[in-house]
């Protein structure tokens, strides 16, 4: 009886080991995927606004996701390296790392008045004078930084096929410095920084919606055709299981739904600015392409 | 057979019971029709009231739309849902923009959100009637929304789409809420 009472410490450190190892297991078992998210604004902001996301889609698929905000201009470097198995970029660098890497097209983002895509418009101040696309020659210009499709790439090649070399045409053109371009810009033409300037739409939508300018403000000289927009996609070697779970995840997302970020509850949707995910096609982003080509930018340009 | 006093009591306090009662139902039958004609009035005043407030209210978008500036005469009914979010007015405006813009599946999904607020806006009768217009949009819509469902069934965007435009038609035919 005594010899059986000394054995107890001992059975029950043999336990607490082999439980120890279990919970070591099922630990190694979940693995951690990274997505790399483009950065819109700035890293802050595309933290807060896609942590909540991320776990939304670890808790879903069962997979410890890591989100990773990435620079604009380091995105393909870091890709191709293969630091990612996702990715959420705009739809520029999604036909980039398509056309060189095969990147897999998962799910389009809704967000604003044209849900899945989006457009660009040239804007001047109201009462500036100017009225027609012609005037903005021999103008002080703002584009957006040279990868966003709304900011830069569409506004540039509206302007091409209305007759307008922005490399001769225009007195000088710029791109805003520092985080929040995209407000810059619109802050910019407002404030007289610039005479012309190249806006998101869905950035006049969203501002004028919170009330930081009103849209008697401005006028607008044109509008680009409507393109896709943010895009999350799937690095080709990625697990096609992986591939088409996260893609459901991504499709089924409802406004209502949840996920835990240091220990608050948090809608996902909302904290991402998002109205949902759309399933498009590779074929919907040919307008993109066309662009691209028009304007000689990567993944076409030539010198 | 002879009647007594009693009886010819009883007769006189009947036949006076149905002269009156005859008198009530005339004088309160013209009271009837001043009931409906008010309710009458008072409904044409409330949409015409509504009509008024309305036209006041969207007339920055409304101004915008007629000029071809679509962009613009979104952005002012941003301005405008700000202070009305849920008027049924702001989507239907917005689903009229958005055709003119040649989106026509978000304008038909901005249609059912108006329709669904305030059916007025496809009754043939009320003047704030679009149904010509929703109409329009679902003979041009329909049959291609038909295939691109069926080629992709699993598409929640082509299903919902598709679904917003058998809405639209069924309320077109007479169906209701």
């Amino acid at each position: 009886m005594t010899r059986s009472l000394a054995r107890i410490p001992l059975l029950l450190v043999s336990l607490f080991v082999l439980l120890s190892n279990v919970a070591g297991c099922k630990e190694q078992g979940r693995q951690a995927v990274k997505i790399g998210y483009m950065n819109c604004n700035n890293e802050q902001e595309t933290m807060h606004r896609f942590l909540p996301l991320t776990r939304y889609l670890s808790d879903k698929v069962g997979v410890e996701f890591v989100m990773v905000p990435v620079h604009t201009h380091d995105f393909e470097k870091r890709f191709k390296e293969g630091e990612f198995a996702f990715t959420h970029t705009n739809s520029l660098l999604y036909i980039l790392l398509k056309e060189r890497y095969n990147l897999t097209l998962l799910a389009s983002e809704k967000r604003g008045n044209f849900g899945s895509r989006s457009g660009g418009a040239i804007i001047v101040r109201k009462g500036s004078g100017i009225t027609e696309l012609s005037q903005i020659k021999g103008k002080r210009f703002a584009f957006g930084p040279m990868l966003a499709p709304t900011g830069y790439l569409a506004p540039y090649d509206l302007m091409l096929r209305s007759g307008i070399d922005p490399e001769k045409d225009l007195g000088a053109y710029t791109t805003p410095s520092g985080s929040f371009k995209h407000e810059k810009l619109v802050y910019g033409v407002l404030f007289g920084e610039y005479d012309v300037s190249a806006a998101t739409l869905l950035d006049l939508e969203t501002m004028t919606k919170e009330g930081k300018i009103a849209a008697d403000d401005f006028t607008i000289l044109a509008q680009t055709p409507l393109i896709p927009y943010c895009t999350f996609g799937a690095a080709a070697k990625t697990d096609p299981d992986l591939v088409a779970k996260v893609r459901a995840a991504l499709l089924e997302l409802k406004a209502s739904d949840t996920a835990e970020v240091d220990g608050e509850k948090l809608k996902v949707l909302k904290s991402a600015w998002v109205d949902g995910y759309e399933e498009l096609t590779d074929k919907d982003y040919d307008p993109v392409r066309e662009m691209a080509k028009r304007v000689n930018m990567p993944p076409y340009q030539k010198y | 057979m002879k009647l007594d006093r009693f009886d010819k009591i009883i007769i006189s306090l009947l036949a006076l019971s149905v002269l009156g009662f005859a008198l009530l139902t005339l004088r309160a039958l013209p009271g009837k029709t001043t009931a409906i004609e008010t309710r009458n009035m008072e409904r044409e005043l409330s949409d015409q009231a509504r009509m008024t407030l309305l036209d006041k209210l969207f007339s920055p978008v409304t101004a915008a739309m007629q000029a071809g500036q679509y962009q613009e005469a979104l952005l002012k009914l941003e301005e405008v849902n700000v202070r009305y979010p849920g008027e049924a007015h702001g989507f239907i405006l917005k689903g009229e923009i958005l055709e003119k813009m040649g989106v026509a599946d978000k304008a038909a999904a901005s249609f059912v959100k108006g329709i669904k607020l305030n059916g007025d806006y496809i009754d043939r009768r009320s003047p704030v009637t679009r149904r010509e217009l929703v109409g329009k949009i679902v003979d041009s819509q329909l049959p291609a929304a038909t295939a691109r469902y069926r080629s992709a069934p699993g598409n929640p965007t082509m299903k919902e789409n598709l679904a917003n435009l058998n809405y639209l038609k069924s309320r077109l035919a007479g169906g209701c809420e």
